[in-house]
């Protein structure tokens, strides 16, 4: 896993500073091969965002303005507003980043800079496994461990304790937002603690070493030091996080308990709710209505759409630290 | 500073020499003990990490352990479970085949594709190159659920809905495509640049050099992403759920429905009534599991072998 992540953050690896260039004049046959190669792989991802797009139109034609505007989603009764998908999306992604990223820059913080040399291996090896555990598995911890554990102890105690107020109102069934951002949360962390790990690591020495000499505290060097200056990697780390919250299907269907009808949009930790990706998987398998896979490609472009803006700011930002930090 | 700006005439040196350090040893105290806070809150902040990650392992070992067995291992899922025999669910032999099957016909599809595109990224420079490799980087990110849409609409439909092992190995391997060339990519850029020169200074074709020196000197390198990738495809459930169907029985037919590992999690978890179906999932999950960790571990294994070779 590593491998791929540390290739598309390392901007080394993404060779714009190539020189070398080998002159294929004589090499006809391996040039048109690569060339081919590449249109067809091209060409492939370029069909495969092309035939959603295309897939979506009848949809569109169906639901038109109110998909972003209408404020309830029952599949089954062909009632297509995805406002409660879009805001179901954005809060358990939200949280579950709330959650994820104080505790993964922690961990990565407290591997490199905290615990003793010896441990640092074993530990950082369970964070790297946990990063590649299939998120079906995440599923099922959720709904065989801790939803019981939700239902019959933490819900009740937090509605007791605040008697039934915002955010902790309505019966909780242990299934729900609550249920899913947590483990979503649990999800994402070691990715982003496996990458902010190695980006922490790679702080050079003399830095450190300079802030130590000049009578810094150990916390006064992690602070102002190693933190400011690997902040573009630790923007890649909660991108990659948030891309893989955005898009995490299986374990919402399974952990979030759809679309709630009387509060589609929701109003407590304790509602179910359902995510643009968890309504794709939940409704493919019975497609209905006119334009039933139509309204699913929607879904599925707002989706992309989304993802897409996330990973583009995160480029940007990236881009503009780099440029104040040449000044 | 107040205490250097102004001193109060009537102290003596060693008076004013004892302040100075007092208050410089309340500053030093109170920055050294807001240190420790600090620290204490990264260890936190491990502890809170650990606990969830160790609680799945152990209650993924603790509750699979018991299906690790032959007959699990080895028999189909029953047909039929009924309130009158919910215990009798079978085993998992035709999941495992069609876990292996898919894969393999996948990972077969996404070597030579990854390879070549790895190749061609490595051996060409400009705008148009970083454009792709860019978006070879974007579908690394992309939610797998659309991989399954894309599929589903140009190889399940045309086929006349007909659901097929092929059709989920397509689907896993768009899914490694970007991983493994983004990984095979950067397995050749750490090819040392005197090699290649070296090599066509000699007056080597690019492609000569290509097959004679880069990708022998990357092949280990190689193998490892293309594990991991398969890691990685493993344990994907959204892509294959709804275009590969269901077999009750082993099945090593490409262009007949299957079962696999994930789906069939899948299907126990959230379309059975029956909690024995259920907590069978911990034994498919430490399969799963096991699966994972060890194409994980002999990637490693071999990154680490390769690398003490050449130091």
């Amino acid at each position: 896993m590593t491998t791929a992540i540390d290739a598309s953050t390392n901007p080394e690896v993404n060779g714009t500073g190539r020189e070398r260039k080998l002159s294929t004049g004589s090499d006809l046959p391996y040039r048109v091969l690569l060339i081919v190669t590449a249109v067809l792989v091209g060409g492939l991802f370029l069909a495969f965002i092309g035939s959603i797009v295309q897939e979506s139109i009848p949809g569109w034609r169906t639901v038109g303005w109110t998909f972003f505007t209408g404020t309830n989603w029952n599949y089954g009764a062909h009632i297509y507003g995805a406002l409660p998908l879009i805001v179901g999306t954005v809060l358990t992604t939200g949280l579950a980043l709330l959650l994820a990223v104080p505790v993964g820059f922690g961990t990565a913080l407290a591997i490199v800079f905290l615990i003793p040399r010896r441990f640092q291996l074993i530990i950082s090896s369970i964070v790297e496994l946990l990063a590649v555990v299939p998120s079906i598995i995440y599923g099922v911890w959720g709904y065989l461990t801790i939803q019981p554990w939700l239902d019959a102890t933490v819900q009740p105690w937090l509605a007791s304790k605040t008697n039934g107020h915002f955010p902790f109102s309505g019966l909780g069934i242990g299934f729900g937002l609550m249920l899913g951002s947590l483990v979503l949360a649990v999800m994402i962390l070691p990715t982003i603690a496996a990458i902010s790990r190695d980006v922490v690591a790679a702080v050079p020495n003399e830095m450190i070493e300079g802030a130590l000499s000049l009578g810094a505290t150990k916390s006064q060097v992690l602070r102002k030091v190693v933190v400011p200056s690997s902040r573009s990697g630790l923007l890649g780390a909660v991108t990659l996080g948030t891309g893989r919250a955005l898009g995490e299907t299986i374990a919402m269907v399974v952990l979030l308990g759809g679309v709630n009808q009387t509060h589609p949009i929701p109003v407590s930790l304790f509602g179910t709710t359902g995510t643009l990706a968890s309504e794709i998987a939940n409704n493919f398998g019975n497609l209905s209505g006119a334009a039933g896979l139509g309204v699913l490609c929607c879904l599925a472009l707002v989706l992309m759409v989304i993802i897409g803006l996330v990973n583009l700011s995160a480029r940007v930002i990236v881009a503009r630290n780099l440029r104040k930090f040449q000044q | 500073m107040t205490v250097i700006d102004a001193p109060r005439p009537t102290m003596t040196d060693d008076e004013r020499r004892a302040l100075i350090q007092s208050a410089a040893r309340a500053t030093y105290n109170r920055k050294v003990w807001m240190s420790r806070v600090f620290m204490v809150f990264l260890g936190l902040a491990l502890i809170i990490a650990l606990i969830p990650l160790l609680s799945i392992i152990r209650d993924v070992i603790g509750n699979g352990w018991r299906y690790v067995n032959w007959t699990f291992l080895s028999t189909p899922q029953a047909a039929e479970v009924s309130m009158f025999n919910q215990n009798a669910i079978g085993g998992i032999s035709n999941a495992i085949t069609g876990t292996l099957l898919i894969d393999a016909i996948a990972t077969l599809i996404a070597i030579p594709i990854s390879i070549l595109m790895a190749i061609s990224l490595y051996e060409s420079s400009g705008r148009i190159m970083n454009a792709v490799r860019m978006y070879v980087e974007v579908m690394i990110g992309l939610p797998s659920i659309l991989v399954g849409i894309f599929i589903y609409v140009v190889v399940v439909t045309p086929m006349g809905y007909r659901f097929t092992a092929f059709a989920g190995a397509l689907a896993l391997a768009m899914m490694m495509i970007p991983l493994m060339t983004i990984a095979c990519e950067s397995a050749l850029r750490a090819v040392p640049e005197t090699l290649t020169e070296a090599a066509l200074a000699l007056g080597a074709k690019p492609s000569r050099v290509m097959l004679r020196v880069v990708l022998p000197y990357a092949v280990p390198r190689m193998i490892t992403g293309i594990m991991l990738s398969m890691s990685r495809a493993v344990g994907e459930t959204a892509p294959i759920l709804f275009i590969i169907g269901s077999s009750l029985v082993n099945s090593w037919k490409p262009l007949q429905p299957a079962t696999s590992l994930p789906t069939m999690m899948f299907n126990y978890l959230f379309n059975s009534n029956y909690q024995s179906q259920k907590d069978a999932c911990w034994g498919i999950a430490l399969i799963l599991i096991f699966a994972v960790f060890l194409l994980n571990l002999a990637s490693r294994v071999i990154v680490a072998r390769t690398q003490k070779g050449r130091s």
